[in-house]
């Protein structure tokens, strides 16, 4: 919900705090503020209201009391002041009816005569415009503006193209509306209209239809201040894909008591703008057939406190309620317990947990001090958790890599109804086709990543019409040229230091013979209870992540002989120094120390270097360059001779 | 910049599962058991016994994965770990306290940086006598005290989640500037994290499974760990945890 700073300011007589300081109270005390951006010589705030809040924040009222109960200042009933009008018996009668009071739960009417169509004064354009709404004309504006205000939606028709009465009732099978922005919708028994017993006038609570319009030339209106069962609401706006301001508000719930008064202001604010001398207005036509009763509840102090953890009196308590405008009454002189009666619009306090919040976060949550949970005696080991984490620990010592691979797959037994795309439309069967790709994809970066064979494991969901499991997999996969180990040898040996250390591999769920796959649960069962977890910590747990380039890598190799006696890091020093930034990693592949036959001796160390930049695709040249760099700075030791 | 030594024969370890051992480790030794559910889930589990109804406008907080063909028993990919609260609390007496790891949730939205549609949870729920909002900061405090291993403070603002009352989001003090550094890469020179929601145990959500609330009360939380691990380790794709790219993982 945007709101406008100044808008929200009338209230208080322009006595709110700066807009930042604004935003930071409303965060820390009522509710997450998206953003605030200066529009014009005005702030718009972007409120992040919850279900809960939305049942009274969908407008400025409802955040300036929010703002109000902060701040400890009252606000004034509405952002500006509304002259008084007078009721004209010779105005037209309207006849409303409603046919479920369940889905219609109140509707008002009100005719009123001899208005004039036109702009809006200046300082309403100015305010839908700063809220990035569109000014439509005088009538329609006014509608809007009540709705800004106060939250209620309203409705104007020409009352001058509606035959005799307004009839709340169900659309019919095969009927059809043209909304006001000319669409043409299907209708159902589902969907609830407004009609004048024969024309459909408007999708109930959701949008108007453009049988009885205004135009230039409307001359008498019909008025509606209504309240619609929420969930029929949220069910049609999704079913005929029209959402609007007034079915967002709807489908949050808004109490009927909101209409009367949103009938009044509207009145006012349309004779005020739109009247004309001969302006006759109606007497309202109220049906309201299930008067909402204020509701009542309990609290004491003692619960409060209990609940937040923080002991407050019963006094505080009060002084909270009275900001919050709710009326309380101590049961008993002796007792803390209160009787509170919540406005009408509070249809988010129902139970002592959402005053005890109310009262919480005035109170403030800051004040909160921490209290430690009791001792209790250790938890209970979850043996798949704890063996998770053994095999982690034996498979990461035989350098493999785990992977986490996504449950959405293009083919399986188990179909999503609205998948994110085809190709993620089932969910997996197996953890095998996965773990291929994953081979696959990182076989060719093998020289990048520096190991000798890609050696991968995984433990996943998967599902199938039997049910979901979780299994185990292990995958190995050798570049070209590698011979020994085998991938079957590699997969055989780590299966068996699984099996020594655990237990029992069950059989292997999968036929090739450099994947294995295992259902988890199965597993588990041979594997005998543990103690307790293994806390120990391996692998160093402070690395920061490095940007993988998205340019390819080169690969060179430099062997050079060097006297007795040198180390390997002083090889690679003098790569490291002449390679610079474009070395992104190196590793010793061979040492080894020959005797020549005048006697020296000498030790011949091999690096591989990999060569990568984030800003480009390098060349041989480049590349080239940097080895011919190093060559010569190893050459020119004396005693080193690049091989 | 570092180069890799590759010539050490490094040890390779996920960082979501890194993050996950931690989490285990710190809530076993607060005495918290861990469990955890199926991904695939009952639409009650998920939802309605958490309080949030169906056609009610909590439940566009999350997006959802449903399944094809269950329109008589609605089954969906759980958005939230939250559920793994009820199964817990239908086959055991309080008091209890538990903790998802690290579970499995599934959002219908579109990917970025910071957004998957598939991602890891932490879940916590402790139900025990006297438990409050002061003793639901204390847990989280210890619990980051712990995972970042700094003397961090926890901020609650006013929040809504449907299955707690009162509901709060919390933010974490910034680990890595201690408080409001411009420029600071972490917390953008707020001084705070926003970290994830909590709150105390709806009375609806205790009631459906038949936990007296006038003798018990909760308190749960979420947390979401890659969020944790691209902190924890300066990552700034979110999508790379489910890549399969061992040019990722076997940096860590």
């Amino acid at each position: 919900m945007k709101v406008s700073y100044n808008w929200l300011n009338e209230y208080f007589q322009g006595k709110l705090p700066a807009p930042e300081k604004l935003e930071n109270l409303l965060t820390m005390y009522s509710m997450e503020i998206d953003g605030i951006e200066k529009v014009g010589g005005d702030f718009v705030i972007d409120a992040k209201t919850t279900p809960n809040l939305n049942h009274f924040c969908l407008c400025h009222r409802g955040i300036a009391r929010e703002a109000g109960v902060i701040l400890n200042l009252p606000a004034k009933k509405y952002s500006r002041d509304f002259q008084d009008f007078q009721i004209s018996e010779t105005a037209k009668k309207l006849s409303v009816k409603i046919v479920d009071e369940k889905l219609c739960r109140r509707y008002i009417g009100r005719v009123i005569e001899n208005i004039q169509v036109g702009e809006s004064p200046k300082w309403l354009k100015e305010k839908l415009e700063t809220l990035g709404q569109r000014s439509i004309n005088n009538i329609v504006d006014a509608t809007n503006f009540v709705m800004l205000e106060i939250g209620q939606p309203m409705h104007a028709f020409d009352a001058d193209k509606i035959t005799s009465e307004i009839v709340i009732q169900k659309a019919t099978q095969g009927q059809k509306i043209t909304t006001l922005d000319k669409k043409e919708v299907m209708l159902d028994e589902s969907i609830l209209l407004i009609t004048d017993g024969k024309n459909p006038l408007a999708l109930a609570g959701i949008k108007g239809g453009n049988y009885a319009e205004l135009d230039v030339n409307t001359k008498n209106i019909i008025l509606e201040s209504a309240n619609f069962n929420p969930t029929l609401i949220r069910k049609t706006a999704q079913k005929i894909k029209i959402q609007t301001d007034a079915s967002k508000r709807f489908e949050n719930d808004l109490t009927p008591e909101l209409c009367g008064e949103a009938m009044d202001i509207l009145t006012k604010l349309i004779v005020e703008i739109a009247g004309t001398k001969e302006t006759r207005i109606g007497e309202v036509v109220d049906v309201y057939p299930k008067k909402e009763i204020p509701f009542t509840l309990g609290i004491s102090a003692r619960e409060a406190s209990d609940i937040l953890g923080i002991e407050i009196a019963s006094q505080e308590i009060e002084n909270i309620f009275d900001r919050f405008g709710f009326t309380h009454t101590k049961v008993s002189k002796s007792d803390e317990s209160c009787v509170v009666t919540v406005p009408a619009e509070r249809l988010d306090i129902r139970l002592k947990e959402d005053l005890a919040e109310e009262i919480g976060r005035i109170y403030g949550y800051e004040n909160i001090k921490d209290i430690t949970i009791s001792q209790t005696a250790p938890a209970k080991i979850d043996k798949a958790f704890a063996y998770k984490e053994k095999i982690r620990k034996i498979l990461d010592e035989e350098g493999f890599s785990e992977v986490m691979n996504y449950t959405f797959t293009d083919q399986g037994e188990i179909e999503l109804a609205n998948p994110m795309s085809p190709e993620r439309k089932f969910l997996r069967t197996n953890l095998t086709d996965g773990i291929k790709n994953c081979l696959q994809f990182n076989v060719r970066y093998i020289d990048f990543l520096g190991i000798p064979q890609i050696k991968i494991f995984e433990f996943g969901h998967v599902f199938s019409k039997a049910g979901e499991y979780e299994h185990f997999i292990i995958g190995i996969h050798n570049p070209l040229g590698l011979k020994k180990p085998t991938e079957k040898e590699t997969l055989v040996s780590a299966i068996k230091i699984l099996s020594e250390k655990l237990g029992a591999l069950p059989v292997n769920l999968n036929a090739e013979e450099n994947i294995a796959e295992f259902d988890f649960d199965t597993m588990l069962q041979n594997f005998p209870d543990v103690e307790a977890y293994d806390f120990s910590v391996m692998g160093n747990p402070d690395i920061k992540f490095k940007k993988i380039s998205s340019y390819p890598y080169m690969v060179r190799d430099i062997a050079v002989f060097t006297p007795d006696g040198t180390k390997a890091e002083q090889v690679l020093e003098i790569i490291q120094k002449e390679a610079g930034e474009l070395m992104i990693k190196n590793r010793l592949f061979d040492e080894f120390t020959k005797v020549f036959p005048d006697g020296t001796k000498k030790i011949s160390y091999g690096y591989r270097i990999i060569f990568q930049s984030y800003e480009k695709t390098l060349s041989d040249e480049e590349v080239n360059k940097i080895i011919e760099k190093i060559t010569a700075k190893m050459n020119g030791n004396p005693g080193w001779q690049v091989r | 910049m570092a180069i890799d030594d590759l010539n050490k024969n490094p040890i390779h370890i996920h960082p979501i599962t890194r993050v996950i051992s931690d989490i285990n480790r710190i809530f076993f030794e607060m005495g918290f058991a861990a469990v955890d559910g199926p991904e695939l889930e009952k639409e009650y589990y998920n939802f309605d016994a958490l309080n949030v109804p169906h056609d009610h406008p909590a439940r566009d907080m999350q997006d959802t994965f449903w399944l094809k063909g269950n329109e008589k028993d609605p089954t969906l990919m759980r958005t939230q770990t939250s559920a793994i609260q009820i199964r817990y609390m239908e086959q055991h007496q309080p008091p209890f306290r538990i903790v998802c790891p690290g579970g499995v949730a599934y959002r219908h939205e579109a990917t970025d940086a910071t957004h998957e549609v598939q991602f890891h949870q932490t879940e916590v729920l402790c139900v025990d006598k006297n438990i409050s909002l002061a003793t639901l900061k204390s847990t989280l405090n210890r619990f980051f005290v712990a995972f970042f291993e700094k003397d961090v403070n926890i901020r609650f603002r006013p929040s809504y989640f449907p299955f707690v009352e009162p509901g709060v989001e919390f933010d974490v003090s910034c680990f890595k500037c201690n408080g409001g550094e411009v420029g600071c890469p972490v917390c953008k020179g707020t001084g705070w994290i926003e970290l994830g929601g909590a709150g105390m145990v709806h009375p609806k959500v205790l009631n459906q499974v038949g936990i007296d609330t006038n003798d018990w009360r909760g308190f749960a939380f979420a947390l979401g760990i890659s969020r944790f691990a691209m902190l924890k380790y300066g990552i700034d794709d979110g999508r790379l945890f489910h890549s399969g790219d061992l040019r990722f993982i076997n940096q860590f």
